[in-house]
């Protein structure tokens, strides 16, 4: 079931939306803001650059869908589809707010028609069909609209034969529709079936939260499953749990690092790294040259040559530990394979630089920030214990 | 003479009270008449007609929510009332062979006048010892990964599949969570989708959210008339959206649970009639009609090439909720 927005304190609280923030009337001249999860005090630019991540805490605050967009694709490459499907109020549904008075509020608030943006793009130069549910729009639920638009993504997928990518932040189905959005669990698991059989490659990343009736469908179809650090992942509501079992919920209950644990999320990926982590899964899974779809066999040769070029992207892969060096070895391929394919651009944009895709949004002059993040991000990764102990086990 | 409270308590709903009254007046002149031979049928006869009438009143107008309290009656026949009632043979097949076996989803072999198909359904239990065994219904992951093994059995065996849907809904607990409940019903909705073998479900009593439908995607489905299916609960959506329980009538209304609603929505295909005052007071009526139903759809999806089958379901998924 949805979760209410007002549940989620950091749907309030995107830290680089200036304008918002600011009327948050927290600190003097908007430069400093509360941590929701740590209660620090810190300071904005820090979040912003890390990606609206706590500097202090680890703490990931949600991505709109717009952010989400940013950072994982190639700068201006998404090509939005059917952005006008608008929802219908199939069932008159009226509970304190008749349901159109609750769209057009969250269209206002948005600018989006519904929760779900869907589309085609590329990363590190491998097109992409993505979709992203946006947890600002009644909750990130799942009407008809969202259960629409991501079937028609994995048909898109399916037709261009690219890998798909979604991003869930959601609460689960939207009551306001009834079975209706029930029913979207099945139509977007029957779309992604063919899809998958097809051989077509699907990464579900599950951001804060993914629960209800987007987790019991689509979302833990992955052929791999993603979380970003401390997400709310799980079936039913901690409430509803906590009133049948009469007891308290066990710390850090329904979290990824409690999914990773059980066995449902193939790895826990700081927001920092994600970006780089996705391209690399498919580069390890499709082999390096894009624009193959699976039957295309991965050709280890020809990664390990490209990689071999590259000089400094072994040496980043060395400092991120042992256990990942070879993965981080054929991220590093993927940069070469980009310059090789799409000869003019110039080889200056290693996955790292990437790490701060949101600065351009955060107006900064990106290259600055992008040079200056590449290494305040990984002193970041080093230097926060806590981080460390999310990352340590699962991505590293 | 002693009036004997029949059915008192929990048996009885708030709005069948007025039938309840009738019939034991009925029955007190039965037995008087019984006991002294005295010619009572002018009495009697109109008080049958009045209790007729008022049935039939009462469930031609029923509101969503009494439906809600009928579809969850104590006396209205569950799952192992079917198989002793409908079945000439039935061979019960446990365990999801990884980690355990749910109670809560009951799965076996049966026959039923020379059809053979495999029966899936939820499981809520008679005495309250059975109850507690398979948590009244809610089934934990182990449970949809049993139906999922055992419909896979099916599919090999060109064995159609009957799944009688009567949860109100999947059990949420730490363990549940903890073995993956979402991943369980996720996994059986996508298998289900293109399982090569005919599947027939039948919303039975509740059909709650995504606890149904971990086991209720299929080819035909159907609803009992005084059953509802819905994304959440009256309940849960009345805490949330009202943000108060007690509005539960009017999230009952607003949620368009009931089979004709969701016949009208395009959601379902066939309302099962009930006997006249709902299948709890005729459970054996309510048996044979749906052994009836039953069969006659087992046979038409049979004669269907399965291709063609598979497809219709794929389309039928793919455009739930489309315009027109």
């Amino acid at each position: 079931m949805i979760r209410d927005e007002k549940t989620s304190p950091e749907a309030r609280n995107p830290g680089s939306q200036p304008e918002r923030a600011r009327k948050k009337k927290e600190m003097p001249g908007g430069l400093w803001m509360r941590c929701k999860s740590c209660e620090k005090t810190v300071f904005k630019p820090d979040v912003e650059r890390l990606l609206n991540v706590c500097p202090e805490c680890n703490h990931h605050f949600l991505l709109n869908s717009a952010q989400r967009v940013q950072l994982i694709l190639d700068a201006a490459s998404f090509e939005e589809f059917d952005a006008d499907l608008a929802p219908r109020d199939f069932l008159n549904f009226t509970d304190l707010k008749p349901y159109p008075e609750r769209l057009k509020a969250a269209e206002e608030k948005t600018g989006m028609k519904d929760a779900a943006t869907v589309g085609v793009g590329t990363l590190h130069g491998r097109t992409v069909v993505m979709g992203v549910l946006d947890f600002t729009f009644i909750g990130g639920s799942m009407g008809y609209v969202v259960g629409e638009k991501l079937s028609r993504a994995m048909d898109r997928a399916a037709e261009l034969k690219v890998p798909l990518l979604i991003f869930t932040g959601s609460g689960g189905a939207r009551m306001m529709e009834g079975v209706v959005s029930l029913m979207q669990m099945a139509k977007t698991c029957a779309a992604l079936a063919r899809f998958q059989k097809e051989g077509g490659v699907f990464i579900s990343c599950l951001t804060d939260p993914s629960t209800g009736g987007v987790l019991a469908s689509f979302a833990s179809l992955g052929d791999v499953i993603l979380a970003e650090p401390g997400a709310v992942i799980g079936f039913a509501g901690p409430r509803v749990i906590q009133n049948t079992i009469r007891q308290e919920l066990p710390d850090g209950f329904q979290r990824s690092e409690f999914m990773l644990r059980h066995g449902f999320i193939d790895r826990i990926v700081h927001r920092s790294t994600l970006r780089d982590d996705i391209a690399k899964i498919l580069d390890l899974l499709l082999g390096p040259m894009p624009g193959h779809h699976p039957p295309a066999a991965p050709k280890e040769e020809r990664g390990e040559g490209k990689g071999s070029k590259k000089g400094p992207g072994t040496g980043r892969g060395k400092a991120n530990g042992s256990k990942g060096s070879s993965a981080k070895g054929a991220s590093k391929n993927s940069p070469g394979e980009k310059s090789s394919k799409k000869s003019g651009k110039p080889k200056s944009a290693p996955s790292v630089v990437r790490e701060s895709p949101l600065e351009g949004q955060a107006k900064d002059g990106a290259g600055r920030v992008a040079e200056k993040d590449a290494g305040k991000t990984r002193s970041a990764g080093s230097s926060n214990p806590k981080q460390k102990v999310s990352q340590t086990p699962t991505s590293k | 003479m002693v009036k004997a409270k029949r059915n008192d308590g929990p048996g009885v709903l708030e709005f069948e009270r007025p039938i309840r009254d009738l019939d034991e007046r009925i029955e007190e002149l039965e037995t008087l008449r019984g006991s002294t031979n005295m010619d009572l049928e002018p009495e009697i006869e109109p008080l049958k007609e009045r209790r007729l009438d008022l049935l039939k009143k009462t469930y031609e107008n029923l509101s969503p929510w009494q439906r809600i309290l009928v579809a969850r009656h104590p006396n209205r026949p569950l799952i192992t009332d079917y198989i002793q009632g409908m079945l000439d043979a039935f061979v019960e097949l446990h365990g999801d062979r990884a980690f355990g076996d749910d109670k809560a989803i009951v799965t076996g072999l049966a026959t039923m006048e020379g059809e053979r198909f495999l029966l899936v359904g939820h499981r809520k239990g008679k005495s309250m010892a059975e109850r507690l065994e398979c948590n009244f219904g809610s089934a934990h992951p182990e449970g949809y990964r049993k139906a999922l093994q055992k419909m896979k059995l099916a599919e090999k065996f060109g064995i159609p599949i009957v799944s009688l849907i009567n949860t109100s809904g999947a059990y949420p607990g730490v363990a549940a969570e903890e073995r993956g409940q979402a991943s369980a019903i996720a996994v059986n909705i996508m298998e289900m989708s293109h399982l090569k073998t005919p599947i027939v479900g039948v919303v039975t009593g509740e059909g709650g959210s995504g606890g149904a439908l971990g086991i209720g995607v299929c080819d035909r489905l159907m609803m009992l008339e005084n059953s509802y299916y819905s994304v959440i609960s009256p309940e849960g959506c009345a805490a949330i959206l009202w943000r108060d329980g007690s509005n539960v009538q009017e999230a009952a209304t607003a949620l368009k649970l009931t089979g004709k609603d969701l016949r009208e929505l395009g959601i379902i295909d066939h309302i099962i009639p009930e006997p006249l005052g709902g299948a709890h007071r005729d459970p054996r009526m309510m048996i044979l009609t749906l052994k009836q139903e039953l069969l006659k759809v087992i046979r038409e999806l049979r004669s269907q090439p399965l291709d063609e089958l598979i497809e219709a379901r794929f389309k039928k998924l793919r455009t739930l909720g489309d315009p027109g």
